[in-house]
């Protein structure tokens, strides 16, 4: 220990107790009752006492602001600043109770202050030094001013150069103050890091001195040689006192500093350890943990209090505890990986009881304080899920490319196959992976080959996506067409890396494509497809034929080349129109289409339009049919529909003007011959009386052909509006017309309920007049019975017609004469039988067609005749209108 | 049946058909009004009498008109428009007694006021019995203008 002292400090030691002993030898050789009056010498060394305790004080105050935990210094500097302050008092009053008074007061204060070192460090006054200081400053010079200005208050101290009982007192008290305050520094000699041994002894030495020094003063006598010696081991006292202060001060100084150091180096670590992105524990070699970050918290739940303290087999599951986690882990770095560490993964378990992944690093290093071991916790939750939406998004690639309809391929720049699928293996007809690798190149059909590579090339140097239709050879010789469709993959840098695509085999499509085509071209008719831009793709022989152009001639060419020149301006309007509504549709409805030949002669065309959809839009496949011939055969029929037209509405014009001018004489004729009749009947002789009968019967018969000509002439020609009818009314009205002719037959005719029609009133009565004359008239050798009843019929089309039925029970006829009863002035009978002039049918059978109706009849010679004719029903008719 | 028994009925008869007028002549004898019957044979003439203008510049007044609708020169239609817009001439009754019996021919002539419409029966003795209904209603029955204007 003695070698740890310093030359300086073991020097001063011996001085400063050299000076005392001569100080104490100054004082025998003086003798007793020696007086040395000095005032001026005391006013010095009260002063330099004062400087040097206001210097311990100011070194004491700094040193506790550098280390305030070493409370003793407070205290010490208070008291030595109360000492200083005084004792300047003491030295400006030199003589009197009141120099003695501040003297004992410095003395007596500064012993209590610094009896306070005995108090525990953590006691501190609750006001800052700062505030104590400026209170000392203010309260010290006001309490010495005060004590100076009421001089006879204070007690009576000083007495004949000898001290008062009460300044005895005072000293006694402080001297011992003093001495109690040396007993703790005694008792704490280690009470700084800053000082060595020796200075702790001469620091409990120097306050025993002042204060027994200060005891004695108290029974000393102003002057004598006590008296002195009292002053200069205080002043001496004092002079080791500021020296320790100062080597304190100047030590705590450096220390301070590097404890700034330290405290930042800390303040880093931890900073370092809060901001890891991982838990980090450091835990005891049995496992107890002693230190923890705050990610713990979020990754095991636990606050650091809750842990601290608690063994880190907490963090693990109950059933890993036993496996012993943690027991092989090296607690020395010279075992494990080359860092002294170990990685691990491991699972956590959260303080909810829910269990996760981690990674673990464990390493163990000795610090100054023992052996620890630093464990790190990385949460390894995310990343386990990325790995399984990693494996599972592999795995449903893969489940879709084996199961997709399509080949699927991923190769590098080289052409090289990384990966196909079954489908594609198959397609090509190789027996595995790896012979796809290389073997895909060489099963291209070699037709195809050189433009395949080419274009592939092409891919891989510009990027352009690749697309191909080319056959491949197939394992077992036969040949696949396949859509191939491939894009490149690219680094971040743009770099072409691989192509992926898709083979699809379209062999079957092709097969079609080929049908198709022979299709075309076996077709009667001419054929040609353009694409969605007018061109011409694919033409048949008969569009060659047609146009006079040749295959090559069209192919490529827009259609436009195919139609008249003043037709073309609204031609690509129309082809628009299509492709927004395509339908298959004839072209032009309503216009005549005209081709134009290589010759440049033009003819009808009849054009149907059919919307294909193929690849890259919709095409359209156009049927073409030459209509010259038909075009001139329709124009002729139309021709001679129009002839027929005028030709039958001038005959019937003619029939009407004859008829009805044929009157005007034949009636001069039948009125004369009766008019002679009339007069000269009986007046000449009998044959011109016959002569007369004759004529006048003549003229009657032809008025009756004359009214009945007219009567079917106006059937065809009048134009009255169809109405609902019922037809039972128009029988009615007929029977009413041949009431004497059916009463004189007595004739008996039947009506069933019958419908109500669309028909011309006056016409319906008409048929039923004739029917029923017509009835009576051929009647047989009973009384004619007759029946009319009508029935409903539905037609083909839905359209439901009335079918009207008049049966007589008449002589009947033949049936093969069935049509030939309806044709005008046709008679099966002769007059004489039967009169009549074979209108009567002829007029019933225009009025039936007339109303969208048919009649004909079924006769059995002696049994009887039935005529049918149809009829609309008004509903039939409306809807028909419709 | 008493009260005009007197007087001598005028009737303008327009016929071209002189079979027709010899008919009527005929027919009109056997009447019991005493009639005197005046006779043109086309529409020109027809209208020339009643408005007194050339060669019939005396002829009276007729009380009643027989027409034919079928005239030359002027049809029988024209002589009854142009009569019936005729202030003076349009209070004379006019009987169409025609051949025709077409729905158009009676539809347009009753259009244009006619007072009757007959079509003269080609069968003799229903023309003396149409001649006959004339005489009982037209020249007997009804009321004509006593004084008709000159």
């Amino acid at each position: 220990m003695l070698r740890s002292l310093s030359i300086d400090n073991r020097l001063t030691i011996v001085l400063s107790w050299a000076i005392l002993l001569i100080a104490s030898l100054l004082v025998w050789i003086v003798s007793e009752d020696q007086k040395l009056a000095l005032p001026f010498l005391h006013a010095v060394l009260e002063a330099v006492a004062a400087l040097l305790a206001l210097i311990i004080s100011w070194h004491s105050f700094t040193t506790y602001v550098a280390s305030p935990r070493e409370s003793h210094r407070l205290w010490v500097g208070l008291a030595f600043m109360h000492m200083g302050i005084f004792l300047a008092f003491h030295a400006l009053v030199p003589k009197g109770d009141l120099s003695i008074w501040f003297r004992t007061c410095a003395t007596l204060v500064a012993g209590m202050f610094s009896l306070l070192v005995w108090l525990p460090n953590q006691v501190h006054p609750k006001i800052s030094l700062r505030s104590i200081l400026i209170i000392c400053m203010m309260v010290y010079p006001l309490m010495g001013v005060f004590s100076m200005r009421n001089q006879d208050h204070i007690p009576h101290m000083l007495d004949h150069f000898n001290m008062t009982w009460i300044a005895q007192l005072l000293s006694v008290i402080g001297g011992a103050s003093f001495i109690g305050s040396g007993i703790w520094f005694l008792r704490h000699r280690k009470y700084s890091s800053h000082v060595s041994h020796w200075q702790s002894v001469l620091q409990v030495s120097s306050y025993t001195f002042i204060g027994f020094s200060e005891i004695l003063s108290g029974w000393s006598t102003t002057w004598d040689p006590l008296w002195w010696w009292c002053h200069i081991v205080r002043l001496l006292s004092f002079t080791f006192m500021a020296y320790i202060a100062k080597v304190e001060f100047e030590s705590g100084l450096v220390q301070h500093a590097n404890r700034d150091m330290q405290i930042q180096e800390n303040a880093r670590f931890r900073l370092f350890v809060e901001s890891a992105p991982c838990s980090m524990l450091m835990v005891e070699p049995d496992g107890t943990i002693t230190m923890v970050n705050h990610r713990l918290k979020a990754m095991f739940g636990y606050g650091r209090s809750e842990i601290i303290g608690q063994s880190i087999q907490n963090l693990v599951p109950q059933r890993f505890r036993n496996n012993g986690w943690l027991i092989d882990v090296p607690y020395s770095g010279a075992e494990g990986s080359s860092d002294g560490s170990q990685v691990r993964e491991l699972t956590g378990l959260h303080k909810d009881g829910k269990e996760f992944p981690i990674e673990v690093v464990l390493s163990s290093t000795e610090f100054s304080f023992g052996i620890k071991l630093l464990v790190i916790v990385v949460d390894l939750t995310e990343r386990k899920r990325t790995e399984n939406v990693l494996r599972e998004s592999k795995a449903q690639f893969k489940a879709l490319a084996e199961g997709a309809p399509v080949g699927i391929f991923q190769c590098d720049k080289e052409g090289f196959v990384t990966y196909a699928n079954q489908r594609l293996i198959d397609m090509i007809g190789v027996t595995s992976q790896d012979e796809v690798r290389t073997r895909w190149g060489y099963s291209l059909h070699p037709e195809d080959r050189d433009r395949v590579l080419a274009l592939w090339a092409n891919t891989v140097k510009t990027g352009h996506a690749f697309r191909s239709e080319h056959r491949f050879v197939h394992a077992d010789g036969s040949i696949v067409w396949v859509l191939g469709e491939g894009s490149t993959v690219h680094e971040e840098d743009g770099a072409v890396i691989g192509v992926v695509g898709t083979l699809t085999d379209v062999t079957e499509d092709k097969l079609k494509e080929a049908q198709f085509r022979l299709v075309v071209e076996a077709a009667p008719c001419g054929m040609l497809m353009i694409n969605t831009e007018g061109q011409i793709t694919l033409v048949n022989a008969q569009i060659e034929a047609l146009f006079g152009y040749s295959r090559s001639d069209l192919i490529g060419h827009h259609i436009e080349t195919l139609i008249p020149v003043r037709f073309r301006h609204g031609h690509g309007e129309m082809r628009k129109g299509f492709s927004h509504a395509p339908y298959t549709r004839p072209m032009g409805l309503g216009r005549y289409l005209f081709g134009l030949r290589k010759n440049g002669t033009e003819f009808p065309v009849e054009v149907g339009l059919n919307p294909i959809q193929i690849e890259g839009g919709v095409n359209v496949l156009a049927t073409v049919v030459d209509i010259t011939e038909r075009t001139r055969v329709e124009q002729q029929l139309e021709q001679q529909a129009e002839d027929l037209t005028r030709s039958n509405h001038e005959l019937e014009q003619f029939a009407y003007v004859a008829s009805h001018d044929l009157q005007e004489p034949l009636r001069m004729v039948s009125s004369y011959c009766e008019l002679l009749s009339r007069r000269y009947k009986g007046k000449i002789d009998q044959d011109a009386d016959e002569f007369i009968d004759f004529a006048v019967d003549g003229a009657k018969r032809m008025k009756t052909l004359i009214d009945d000509l007219l009567t079917y002439s106006r059937t065809g020609r009048q134009t009255e509006e169809f109405t609902a009818i019922d037809a039972t009314e128009s029988v009615r009205a007929a029977i009413s017309n041949l009431q004497i002719t059916i009463s004189e037959a007595e004739a008996v005719v039947h009506c069933d309920p019958l419908p109500t029609v669309m028909a011309d009133s006056t016409q319906l009565i008409q048929v039923f007049q004739n029917l029923i004359g017509n009835a009576i008239k051929f009647r047989g050798k009973q009384s004619p019975t007759i029946r009319i009843s009508a029935r409903e019929i539905s037609g083909d089309s839905g359209i439901s017609h009335w079918q009207f039925s008049i049966q007589d029970n008449g002589i009947g006829f033949d049936q093969q004469y069935c049509d030939q009863v309806f044709i005008i002035f046709q008679r099966l009978h002769t007059r004489a039988e039967h009169p009549g002039n074979g209108l009567g049918l002829a007029i019933v059978k225009k009025i039936v067609e007339r109303h969208g109706g048919r009649i004909w009849v079924e006769s059995t010679p002696g049994i009887g005749t039935t005529f049918f004719f149809s009829l609309r029903s008004p509903l039939a008719a409306n809807s028909a209108a419709a | 049946m008493s009260h005009e028994t007197a007087r001598t009925i005028e009737i303008l008869l327009v016929e071209d058909n002189f079979g027709d007028v010899r008919l009527t002549k005929e027919a009109l004898s056997e009447a019991k009004s005493t009639t005197r019957l005046h006779i043109t044979h086309d529409g020109v003439a027809a209208l020339e009498f009643l408005k007194k203008e050339g060669p019939y510049g005396e002829s009276p007044q007729p009380d009643l008109v027989l027409l034919d609708l079928n005239l030359p020169k002027k049809s029988g239609f024209e002589v009854l428009t142009q009569m019936k817009q005729d202030p003076i001439l349009r209070t004379i009754p006019v009987i169409i007694l025609t051949s025709s019996n077409a729905e158009t021919d009676v539809r347009k002539c009753y259009e244009h006021h006619a007072n009757a419409y007959i079509t003269k029966p080609v069968d003799l003795e229903q023309y003396f019995g149409s001649l006959k209904h004339i005489d009982e209603f037209w020249l007997s029955t009804v009321r004509l203008l006593s004084h008709p204007r000159q």
